[in-house]
């Protein structure tokens, strides 16, 4: 398996794997799988899950950025429609995950990246929140976890970072 | 407020006539399915019907004195539990509450209390209402105003659960402050042990925990009796080696106490929501087969979460 000593995580990748580690937690209680059906390929594969946990796992210096973080509340309430108690304990067990994983959350300034005349050019095509992630793994010089291979994996490959899309990460089959 | 409309029906005759009745429930929807409709009834049979609805004599009388002249009348009854009803408390009250419980019932039975220390709570043990949405509270109250062997029951098992949090939040403190639970700790958290397990740094294990907490997570999985934890937590390769030499704290002076009074009270909560959970599924048949409404129905979608 890839290991990586740094990586910046998008929030597609980093919102499956704390679904992925919800529903772990829920087999564990001898429960069925709530949530993996919210997931895209190749996650909908029990042996392609637990690669994708443990290869998130197992980079040292994993980073985002707190736009990231914000999306992840979007997305939690859009895709599995929790409530309540239920919603309090998939962030319980989630917040518990990104503390283990050490996950360091930096904030990209909007002005900061604005200075920049390749990142003002970045901005209106793909966003601000992508384009802090290419401005963050640049800056760090490490590769890019997204599943965006749409509009996210392209820009940033050439801006020159190296992305990896999920799916290239994650064989389907051990 | 409950409207009923009696009409005469057309079918009978001068000298016999016959009456609709047409129950329409609160909202006067005499075309919704919810609609009872008793067809061709005498007035013998009118009068039975209002009398089984405790409707007064008087009223009763007064009543088929207007249909024999005018040929209908509407009457005022109490309020009833009906099949509208027992849909809304199906889809958000019975249904939420019954595998909730079974998944306490679970839990209790593997002795994993799902404590947390911060937030102090039981992650999933709960009191009952806290299952349900928020939104779904007022018809857990309805239910159980009108029942009260499960009011009894609900109140008992709330009181257990909470209980049962002293219990284990008394238990975990006795291990972080047990001696010997510390300096196994310690020993096995010192730099040559974790050289072995090729770990350079707590951070490894730990990774943003701030150190005043790591004592306090151990103690957790070890009060949760938590199981091999998977590898992609950053605990696990300390944990899944010395799990069970942690786990044997429980037996510590002044531990082991405190562990058989929490086994107790989970004894307890699991008998009461057994219980619990055997009326609710009683009552749920009951309404489902008086009043004709399926367990579950409808957009799967909606229903979840």
């Amino acid at each position: 398996m890839k290991m990586f000593q740094k990586a910046v995580i998008d929030s597609g990748p980093l919102f499956s794997a704390l679904v992925l580690n919800y529903d772990l937690r829920t087999i564990r209680y001898g429960q069925l799988p709530r949530f993996t059906h919210v997931l895209d390929d190749p996650l909908t594969n029990t042996f392609a899950q637990r690669r994708f946990l443990e290869l998130l796992g197992s980079i040292r210096e994993k980073l985002t950025t707190s736009h990231v973080v914000a999306e992840l509340s979007g997305l939690e309430r859009s895709r599995l429609h929790l409530y309540g108690d239920g919603l309090l304990d998939f962030w319980r067990t989630s917040i518990d995950l990104l503390t283990q994983w050490d996950v360091d959350e930096r904030l990209i300034r909007l002005l900061d990246i604005a200075g920049n005349e390749t990142f003002q050019r970045c901005i209106p095509r793909i966003g601000l929140i992508d384009t802090a992630l290419i401005h963050l793994a640049l800056r760090n010089e490490c590769v890019l976890i997204t599943q965006d291979e749409r509009t996210l994996a392209p820009e940033a490959l050439t801006r020159g970072v190296d992305c990896r899309l999920v799916k290239q990460l994650v064989p389907l089959v051990g | 407020m409950r409207i009923v409309h009696i009409q005469r029906n057309l079918e009978g005759s001068q000298s016999d006539p016959r009456y609709n009745i047409v129950d329409a429930g609160r909202y006067r929807e005499e075309s919704s399915e919810f609609a009872d409709l008793s067809r061709l009834l005498s007035s013998e049979d009118v009068g039975d019907w209002l009398a089984r609805e405790n409707v007064p004599y008087s009223t009763i009388t007064q009543v088929l004195k207007e249909l024999s002249a005018t040929g209908s009348a509407q009457v005022q009854l109490a309020p009833r539990v009906g099949p509208r009803i027992v849909r809304a408390w199906f889809d958000t009250v019975f249904n939420p509450l019954i595998p909730s419980l079974e998944l306490e019932l679970g839990l209790l039975g593997k002795r994993n209390w799902t404590f947390s220390f911060a937030p102090l709570t039981l992650e999933l043990i709960r009191p009952a209402r806290r299952y349900l949405r928020e939104e779904a509270e007022a018809n857990l109250e309805q239910v159980l105003e009108l029942d009260a062997g499960l009011w009894a029951n609900t109140q008992t098992h709330d009181g257990a659960v909470e209980n049962l949090l002293s219990s284990v939040t008394a238990l975990h403190g006795a291990l972080v402050a047990n001696r010997d639970f510390v300096d196994l700790c310690n020993s096995l958290l010192a730099p040559e042990k974790l050289a072995n397990l090729g770990i350079r740094d707590l951070r490894e294990i730990f990774g943003a925990y701030p150190a005043s907490d790591r004592l306090n997570l151990i103690a957790q999985n070890v009060v949760n009796h938590v199981g091999e934890l998977p590898s992609h937590y950053s605990t696990a390769k300390f944990w899944n080696l010395h799990r069970e030499r942690l786990l044997q704290s429980l037996t510590l002076p002044n531990v082991r106490e405190r562990y058989a009074s929490t086994v107790q009270v989970g004894e307890h909560l699991a008998s009461v929501s057994k219980t619990l959970l055997s009326q609710i599924k009683d009552l749920r048949l009951e309404l489902s087969l008086r009043h004709d409404v399926p367990y579950v129905v409808a957009d799967w979608n909606k229903l979840t979460a």
